[in-house]
């Protein structure tokens, strides 16, 4: 056997290796995922949303921080262009902004339309995507990390509504580096998380709808 | 009046989605304008030197804040205006990001592109949003038709309009737009206030403005976050 053939030998094993790895099959890839997040109790991480919106020639930037406890606390603070704080305990949602300086309370039991947008909010942050092949077809873009891509069935409330939905995940894939959203009207949102950190004690502050001070 | 009263359901449809809560009295929470003698101040100059200075095509991020009795919401706004050709587009997005709706007009229609799926909209929604917009951001120059009356502070251009009658008051150090008022007979229906102009490539922007309706009674306080020109 010649060193040609050695090396043909080698490189198709190693093709059909990769090949074996990227086939590797969706809800494999999900429940490798999920459980990788599974342990996580906290998170906190600073976010910048990107939106391109279709009728706007620039792109509108919300930066800000999300706060998790499992199991029932949730926070979303909007520090720019505009200071806004949403807490959810249960199905209660506290919000504040600084325009209005105000505690605003609101069940999400009477609240249909809040509902929706939590559960929305909720569906995309929490890395648990195996309930979603119901309502998606999922494709796995990439590995190391993994990188997912989900477009709405039909007769979907999302397939009205969405193009597709990619998520890339962080080098250790112990949590979501970035979402990216292609709407039909044209407009995206690109959701990037930043300084992200996991199982970390959170100050109380957290969890507080007005900012102190 | 029905029309109105839905579009002022949409506002609390609206709260539904971005929270309600109950309010104490309104207050002007911007820089009150410093009145100052007009005594020597030529009327028709001031038009004219405030029309130079007006911005016809732009794109502003706003806040909005909606008051309706004890209800308030407040939004992020994404406004495109050419109160030339007389058309806009507006988005408005709530606090998180999320996109609540997208309408685009002229001076007569207004067309929705969007509307969050989980709000149920009163069908003539746009309708009223659209009139605010026209209201804050078209016809901000009285006509040469317009009579003048200088009062010591301030100077008022009257014209009759199509739903009654418009007055422009200019005041201020600067002697620019501070008040915008509309009347049916002698019942003040709207108005829309101007504050803290801010200069940006020689035009200039009101960075507050607050519309009220008197005959509905709501109020929207509108904050300039960004010029985009």
């Amino acid at each position: 056997m010649n060193k040609i053939t050695i090396i043909l030998i080698a490189l198709c094993m190693s093709l059909l290796s990769l090949n074996g790895y990227a086939e590797q099959s969706v809800e494999d890839v999900l429940s490798k995922l999920e459980e990788k997040m599974s342990d996580i109790k906290t998170l906190k991480t600073g976010f910048v949303q990107e939106k391109k919106l279709a009728i706007f020639d620039r792109e509108i930037i919300l930066k800000g921080k999300i706060f998790l406890k499992k199991p029932d606390l949730f926070a979303w603070h909007t520090e720019e262009p505009t200071r806004y704080s949403m807490i959810i305990r249960d199905d209660v949602i506290l919000q504040w902004d600084e325009d209005i300086d105000q505690v605003q309370k609101v069940s999400m039991k009477d609240n249909p339309a809040f509902q929706t947008v939590v559960g929305q909010m909720r569906k995309w942050l929490s890395g648990i995507y195996m309930p979603l092949l119901e309502e998606y077809n999922i494709t796995v873009l990439k590995q190391n990390p993994v990188s997912l891509k989900f477009t709405p069935r039909e007769n979907t409330m999302a397939y009205n509504i969405i193009n597709y939905v990619r998520i890339v995940f962080r080098e250790d894939e112990r949590y979501i580096h970035e979402i990216y959203i292609k709407e039909k009207t044209g407009d995206s949102t690109l959701l990037r998380f930043n300084d992200t950190m996991l199982n970390t004690p959170i100050d109380d502050a957290a969890w507080e709808v007005k900012p102190r001070g | 009046m029905a029309k109105t009263k839905k579009g002022i359901a949409l506002y609390l449809l609206l709260a539904g989605l971005v929270g309600l809560c109950s309010t104490g009295c309104s207050s002007i929470p911007f820089k009150k304008v410093q009145y100052v003698s007009v005594s020597k101040v030529q009327p028709t100059a001031i038009r004219e030197q405030f029309a130079s200075t007006l911005s016809q095509k732009f794109q502003v991020i706003n806040t909005i804040v909606f008051q309706y009795r004890r209800h308030k919401f407040s939004a992020i706004g994404y406004t495109d205006i050419d109160s030339l050709q007389k058309l806009f587009k507006i988005i408005c997005l709530n606090h998180a990001g999320i996109k609540l709706f997208e309408l685009a007009g002229n001076d007569n229609s207004v067309e929705c592109k969007f509307a969050f799926e989980g709000a149920s909209f009163p069908g003539n929604f746009a309708q009223a949003v659209a009139d605010d917009i026209r209201r804050i951001y078209f016809d901000s120059i009285p006509g040469p038709e317009a009579k003048i009356y200088k009062k010591k502070k301030k100077i008022i251009f009257r014209q009759p309009s199509e739903t009654g009658v418009m007055e422009y008051i200019f005041a201020g150090t600067d002697n620019l737009l501070v008040e915008k008022r509309c009347y049916k007979g002698w019942r003040k229906i709207w108005s829309v206030f101007y504050y803290e102009y801010r200069r940006k490539n020689g035009k200039l922007y009101p960075s507050g403005i607050m519309l009220k309706h008197h005959k509905y009674n709501y109020q929207l306080t509108v904050r300039l976050k960004e010029i985009q020109t």
